[in-house]
């Protein structure tokens, strides 16, 4: 485990010590000591970070100024591109005692990552993170007195980390970078919001043996051989690390990967800029006002001229109205959700064009698809856009209600939208779902799939079911990769 | 009433008259060559049409102003010369008369001109309100053309006249220069036109109320 970590002393440890007076310089140097300033900055799991996914920060201070505030610097930039600072801001309440502050941020591939917790009149505390310490390797986080056997038997190329139970993060994002964790009943029970979020998340929970009294919450979970939570899922696996290892590598081989699902979804464009007008409507119209202007003003003197004039105010109401976009903004959304089970792992593509060079601003856990400068506070993001260019903005995964279930050879919808443009990969399109509907699956002709999902399917394995909803607003991709066994179905 | 004639007057004049195609023709050539055309849709025409549009009309402005404000005295003619009705000497009613028609015939164009301004920036959507598109040229005309007059009037009585043609452009360009050496926009109208820009407002009403002074009605001399 590794620990990003840098603590700074301002007090001096240095105390009067007169013979005289011992139980004063006592007291002295212990106020002095409790008033230490004292930092801790954990970024990843367990301070593993892991490249292109949402990590947990947690920054724990003690005894630090009211009012205080850390600031992170993620250099983002190459040597091509030059510095491309992401900046995260966030208050920490300072005071005696300790001040905790947790956030998810999505980490990128960095240069560079630099923090200061600033407080009073200067910088309490300073830190750093080499480009040369990331990875983008997913982890196996190993909740076990045995870690070391799962260490050997996932391989050299995993990323086991050892992990406390406590440790574990409640928040499903933070969650993003992590491929499964393990469970052998041999360490602290883990809560059992934490396991759910992690399976729901995307990660595979596995769940070694017989769990212990102790365990007794995740021994609830893990029911069933295997139990799809979200994107993820949770697996009760008997047998060896090695075994444990084989599961993992078999569910997750079979699953489409998530930061591919997204980077599809977000390749074509979610809106349409406005149409300008047609290049020879205004040459013509500008040529004959022209011609109007000078002939009046040269033939029919001041009443050609005030016509001219009364003409030129009504050609640029005319222009205003016709030639002005409605809006400074246009704003396309797209939601994928991958289902698995009762949940379903929503993650929300937006992308803002604007008009106007404007700063865009967004109120949530969001960040843009492509390395540019942003900035994230308490607030929300922030970032600057030049005029006649559009972002798309990522915003972490949350769990939603899933409404796309595989109940008795049916397909059923159990949310309150229809779902429209129902395709199972491998067998076709099949009919719409109205609330509280089901059917029975049918073989089809293929037709063109439809644009919100066409780019998904290559990516997703045989027996995956899609299906839209709200397309009214913004679309909603729902995924239920592999929830049909095609080969023991019955087509109608 | 009289002014719109003696303003239909001026600006129907051949040099007016000449200028005022040749403005329209350049705006309607750069609106074309600015305006996106096949599959584009990006629309910036108005950050090239606007300063265009503001820096013709302010040399338009600076080059009659000089030209009016360098016109000779009665008493730097001679006895024997005899000015035309189209070139009264400086200082007199009839002089103060045509600047005043000049002011308003070129502010005229500016009126002209705006809808290419409007459409423009209808089209582009830029941060910067449509407000000051349009009242920037305003001020830059009236300013210029006060700057003109006193350009005029200080090589006039510098002795050196001939200077004039080149004494014009070069005071454009040495807007344009200062703006750009104090990162400010202060004088140039291509910069100022961008964005708000309350001190060029200031030093171009400035000039634009020099010029309104000289354009002010005097009663004639009794004979």
């Amino acid at each position: 485990m590794r620990r990003y970590t840098r603590g700074v002393t301002q007090a001096s440890r240095a105390g009067p010590r007169l013979a005289a007076l011992p139980l004063l310089a006592l007291f002295a140097a212990l106020s002095l000591a409790g008033a230490q300033p004292a930092v801790d900055v954990e970024l990843g799991l367990g301070g593993n970070v892991v490249v292109g996914a949402w990590n947990p920060l947690r920054v724990v201070a003690r005894d630090v100024p009211l009012g205080s505030r850390v600031e992170m610097t993620f250099d983002q930039g190459t040597l091509r591109t030059g510095e491309v600072p992401f900046r995260l801001q966030l208050p920490v309440s300072g005071g005696p005692g300790l001040s905790v502050v947790e956030h998810t941020v999505y980490v990128a591939p960095f240069s560079s990552v630099t923090w200061a917790l600033l407080g009073g009149d200067g910088v309490v505390a300073s830190g750093s993170l080499l480009g040369r310490d990331q990875d983008a390797r997913p982890l196996d986080v190993v909740l076990s007195r045995r870690s070391g056997s799962y260490t050997a038997a996932f391989g050299s190329n995993a990323r086991v980390v050892d992990v406390a139970a406590a440790q574990l993060p409640l928040v499903p994002a933070a969650y993003d970078g992590v491929r499964s964790v393990i469970v052998d009943g041999t360490g602290a029970a883990p809560r059992l919001e934490a396991l759910a979020a992690a399976a729901a998340a995307g990660a595979v929970v596995v769940v070694v043996g017989e769990m212990p009294a102790s365990h007794a919450e995740v021994r609830l979970l893990a029911s069933r051989p295997r139990t799809p939570v979200g994107a993820g899922a949770v697996l009760a696996v008997e047998g060896s690390p090695a075994d444990v290892g084989l599961a993992v590598e078999r569910f997750t081989a079979g699953r489409p990967s998530r930061p591919e699902l997204v980077a599809a979804a977000a390749a074509r464009p979610l809106v349409t800029p406005p149409a300008p007008l047609r290049q020879q409507l205004v040459v013509v119209a500008a040529v004959v006002f022209s011609a109007f202007a000078v002939t009046a003003t040269r033939l029919f003197g001041a009443p050609g001229l005030a016509s001219a004039l009364l003409v030129a105010g009504l050609v640029s109401g005319a222009a205003w109205l016709y030639a002005r976009p409605t809006e400074p903004q246009v704003v396309g959304a797209r939601t994928l959700a991958l289902v698995g089970g009762e949940l379903a792992l929503a993650t929300r593509l937006e992308e803002r064009f604007t008009l106007p060079a404007t700063t865009i601003a967004f109120p949530g856990l969001a960040r843009p698809l492509d390395a540019r400068p942003y900035l994230v506070d308490d607030a929300g993001l922030r970032l600057d856009l030049p005029g006649w260019r559009s972002v798309v903005l990522v915003m972490a995964p949350e769990l939603v209600d899933a409404p796309l279930a595989y109940e008795g050879g049916r397909l059923v919808n159990s949310g309150a939208a229809t779902l429209s443009h129902v395709l199972v990969v491998g067998l076709g399109p099949q009919a719409d779902l109205a609330p509280g509907a089901g059917a029975a699956l049918s073989a089809g002709e293929d037709g063109p799939p439809h644009e919100a999902y066409a780019s998904l399917l290559p990516l997703l394995p045989s027996g995956s079911v899609v299906a839209l909803s709200g397309c009214e607003v913004a679309c909603t991709v729902w995924l239920a990769p592999g929830l049909v066994d095609l080969e023991g179905v019955e087509v109608l | 009433m009289r002014l719109l004639s003696a303003t239909a007057a001026r600006l129907g004049r051949q040099d007016m008259l000449q200028g005022l195609t040749g403005l329209l023709a350049a705006l309607c050539l750069v609106l074309v060559m600015s305006w996106p055309s096949g599959g584009a849709v990006v629309n910036d025409s108005w950050s090239v049409v606007a300063p265009v549009r503001a820096v013709l009309l302010a040399f338009g402005a600076l080059s009659w102003g000089a030209a009016v404000g360098a016109r000779p005295r009665r008493d730097e003619m001679g006895v024997a010369f005899v000015p035309t009705p189209e070139a009264p000497p400086h200082g007199e009613p009839a002089w103060r008369r045509e600047v005043a028609a000049t002011l308003a015939a070129l502010l005229a164009m500016a009126v002209i001109t705006m809808p290419f301004d409007v459409l423009s920036h209808a089209a582009a959507y830029p941060g910067t309100s449509l407000a000051w598109s349009l009242l920037a040229p305003f001020l830059a005309t009236a300013g210029y053309f006060g700057v003109g007059l006193g350009l005029g009037r200080a090589l006039r009585v510098a002795r050196l006249g001939a200077l004039l043609p080149l004494a014009v452009p070069a005071l454009i360009a040495a807007a344009a220069w200062l703006d750009v050496s104090l990162g400010a926009r202060v004088a140039s109208p291509w910069f100022a036109v961008l964005d708000v820009s309350p001190s060029f407002a200031a030093v171009m009403a400035v000039a634009a109320a020099l010029a309104a002074w000289t354009a002010r009605p005097v009663r004639e001399a009794a004979p």
